[in-house]
Parts: structure tokens; C-alpha cells; sequence
């Protein structure tokens, strides 16, 4: 195959459409836009004008909101979880916890956590550690012979404030946590969700204080959870 | 696919085995057009430039009166309409790259080394190394070997006597492996791989 042989396929592109080069092109005097007045013109939008009529959007009361605190969970089915152990993604010795799921590539980005559903079949026997879960999906779990942990995750912006005195120690192991974030088994603290409603997000609190110590502590913390 | 090897004095020196995922591909003439155009659209500098009515330099006056002189209305000499005027919708310094998924260039080059295997164009040298860098010693080795036109891809390094040597050769381009491109596979007659090179090449698609 040489260079004067290449060809893209028949229909990959298609020609440009000349407007105002004469009569004999189809598209001339007018361009395709009529005749004369504002929407003959160019940069004109005239968009919901209904010619006087008072136009649907603001012949219908206003309706709904828009919560601002709402959360943005991944959504991760069992049955995705099953397809990720049978490809060997995701180890089904260790902890799934929500960095394990990112790692294995069934999450593509952490939003406000990850609330597992009841779709599919499980087989392999998790031990799972998510922000949320159905009932259904629990089910399958423990049918299994999993469990599942509901655990709460940090807010996705720093913008929490510091925390509290007492909190530092178990922050300052969230930041060791952190920097060995890559196994996802390692002991990642995070607060439980019913003790703690409050607890500001790990990521600010690793910025305000470094105590390196406190490590061991917050493990055996939450084993208490 | 096996492929016979030979010397660069033209002698037997074995075979060496072409993975059929990089070199038994049926070739596709799109996607090795898309790829061309890709890499000759990407390598224009982008530099032409001309002056529009606004920056041209020169008097802004009115060079007649609008009326009364029986000649047509005009405003200054730097319409696009006189001599020496601005350029209308002249062209400007741009980038013509278009954009191309990073998974189809792959495919491409596949596709190219594919359309050389198919043809019967691939010649496997066991190496592209000279003692002396001499012109017209290697121009008679290519003669023997039959390249007139031939695309040479060495391993990572290639031999600086052999480049030396092969550079001024009509019809005769070197590169190493990591230059190998579609648009110079398909723009010369034969596709010249070292024993390298194949490695090198199978690695790349493994």
C-alpha cells in the first residue's frame, strides 16, 4: 500500500456547504435565510418568543429546588463487584473498602462516597466498607458470607473547619494513612458514622496538625466501631 | 509469520519470527489515510502571515472627496482593494494539527507494518552496522540487496558510521525505532527492520 492509495473510508467526510457564491449553487442570493428582518440577520437569537403570546416559561409557576447539601454517591452494584474479583481486579481477601474499588477501576473518581446496590449476583465472600448500602445488596453480601460496614467518608472539599482538640490525634493518622493510601488495606480511619456526625473531613484536618504518633491509636479506635 | 533474515552483504542468516498481531493485520487504507493526514497536518510550522487593513501602516486620509470628482468613492489607500493594501481574511500564524485518538495512531502503525508485510516488502536485516563509513561501499550493498527506495529502522541506537553512510543516498532514509512513523513506512517502497528492531517493535505492542 503506497501513499496514492490511501483513501478514508466513502461518507467519513463531508464537504462543506458554500453559502452565497451564486445561483448555481443552490444556496445563493439568500443563504438560506429568507428574506429580510431580524432573523435574516446574524447574531440574532430570538429564543422562546412566541410572538407576544406570554411564552411558556413564564406562563408556568416556577417549581422545585435545588438542594444544596444534597450528597453525590458512586453507585456500585454487587454484581460489578463480582465481575471485578472474577477479573482479578479486586482482591477479595483484603478489605474493599472505597479506595480498594477506585484502585480496581470500578469507581472512576470518589464523590461523596460509594452506596452499594442489590443488582447482580455475588458470589466471592467480601468483607465491604462503604458509605451506604440497599438492603438488597446487603443481603446478597451476607448470603455470601460477606459483610458490610457502613463507614462514613470525608467531605470532598477542604473547606470544613479544622478539628477539635481531641480529634487531632486520630487526624494525624489519617494523614499516614494517606500517604500510604496505595494499599487499599491499610488502616485507613475514618469515623464512624453514628459517634461522630460532625467530625470535620480528614484531608483539612491532615493539613492543620502532623503527629506522626497517634497512628496505632486510631486503629485500635476503630475496632471500638 | 516468519521472515527470512539476511546479512547486509546479502547472505542467509536465519529467520526471526513477525508477531501476526503487528504484522498480520489486514491492512486498512482509512485508517492509514487519517494517520497521514494526521502527521502532515501536525508537522506544517503554522507560520504564514499576512496584513490585514488595520495593520498596514500608512496614512488613514480620505484620498478623495466623496463627491463632486467623477471618479468612485473611496476612503484610504489601505483598502484591500489598492495596491499595496491590506490582505482581506488573509491567513494568520495557527495550529493545523487535527486530533487523533492516541489508540487509532497505534493501530495505524500496525496497519502500516501490516501493509509492508503483506506486500512482501519487508527485508530483516541481522544488522545495520559498517567498519568504515563509506557511501559508495553501501550503495553497492544496497544495490545487491535490491533497495532503491527503502525505509531503514534500526534498534534504539543506530550505527553512526552506517547513518553517515546512508544519508546520502537518494531514496534511502534511517531511523531508529522509536522515529518509526506511518507517513515514512508508506512513502518508501521497502520497510528495512534490524533484528532490533522487530524486538524492539514487539515489546511496544505487547
Amino acid at each position: 500500500m503506497r501513499l496514492n492509495e490511501l483513501r478514508d473510508n466513502p461518507g467519513a467526510t463531508r464537504a462543506r456547504k458554500r453559502v452565497g457564491r451564486g445561483i448555481g449553487s443552490g444556496k445563493g442570493k439568500t443563504a438560506g435565510r429568507g428574506h429580510k428582518g431580524q432573523k435574516s440577520r446574524s447574531g440574532v437569537a430570538i429564543k422562546g418568543f412566541e410572538g407576544g403570546q406570554m411564552p411558556i416559561h413564564r406562563r408556568l409557576p416556577k417549581r422545585g429546588f435545588h438542594n444544596l447539601f444534597a450528597k453525590d454517591f458512586n453507585e456500585v452494584n454487587v454484581g460489578r463487584l463480582q465481575a471485578a474479583v472474577d477479573k482479578k481486579t479486586l482482591d477479595p481477601k483484603k478489605t474493599v473498602t472505597v479506595d480498594a474499588l477506585a484502585a480496581a477501576g470500578i469507581i472512576r473518581r470518589v464523590k461523596d462516597g460509594v452506596r452499594l446496590l442489590g443488582q447482580g449476583e455475588l458470589k466471592a465472600k467480601l468483607n465491604i466498607e462503604v458509605t451506604g448500602a440497599s438492603a438488597g445488596a446487603v443481603k446478597s453480601v451476607e448470603k455470601a458470607g460477606g459483610s458490610v460496614t457502613i463507614v462514613e467518608l470525608p467531605k470532598r472539599a477542604s473547606k470544613s473547619k479544622p478539628a477539635a482538640d481531641e480529634e487531632k490525634p486520630k487526624a494525624a493518622a489519617d494523614k499516614s494513612a494517606k500517604s500510604d493510601s496505595k494499599k487499599p488495606a491499610a488502616a485507613k480511619a475514618k469515623p464512624p458514622a453514628k459517634t461522630e456526625s460532625k467530625s470535620a473531613s480528614s484531608k483539612a484536618a491532615a493539613k492543620t496538625s502532623a503527629k506522626s504518633s497517634a497512628k496505632s491509636s486510631a486503629k485500635t479506635k476503630k475496632k471500638d466501631s | 509469520m516468519k521472515a527470512d533474515v539476511t546479512t547486509l552483504e546479502a547472505k542467509k542468516a536465519g529467520t526471526v519470527d513477525l508477531p501476526d498481531s503487528v504484522f498480520g493485520l489486514e491492512p486498512r487504507a482509512d485508517i492509514l489515510h487519517r494517520m497521514v493526514r494526521y502527521q502532515l497536518a501536525k508537522r506544517r510550522a503554522g507560520t504564514v502571515s499576512v496584513k490585514g487593513r488595520s495593520e498596514i501602516v500608512g496614512s488613514t486620509a480620505k484620498i478623495m472627496r466623496q463627491k463632486g470628482s467623477g471618479r468612485a468613492r473611496h476612503s484610504t489607500r489601505k483598502v484591500n482593494l489598492f495596491r499595496g493594501g491590506g490582505k482581506q481574511f488573509g491567513p494568520k500564524p495557527r495550529d493545523h494539527s487535527i486530533s487523533l485518538p492516541k489508540k487509532i495512531r497505534a493501530l495505524a502503525l500496525r496497519h502500516a507494518l501490516s501493509a509492508k508485510a503483506k506486500s512482501d516488502e519487508i527485508v530483516v536485516l541481522d544488522n545495520a552496522s559498517l567498519k568504515e563509513a563509506k557511501t559508495g561501499a553501501l550503495r553497492k550493498k544496497f544495490d545487491k540487496l535490491g533497495l532503491a527506495s527503502a525505509l531503514i529502522v534500526d534498534g534504539a541506537e543506530v550505527d553512526e558510521k552506517f547513518s553517515l553512510a546512508a544519508r546520502n543516498i537518494v531514496g534511502i532514509d534511517v531511523l531508529p525505532v522509536q522515529g518509526i512513523n506511518v507517513y515514512d513506512i508508506l512513502r518508501r517502497d521497502k520497510l528495512v527492520l534490524t533484528k532490533a528492531a522487530v524486538e524492539a517493535l514487539e515489546a511496544r505492542f505487547k
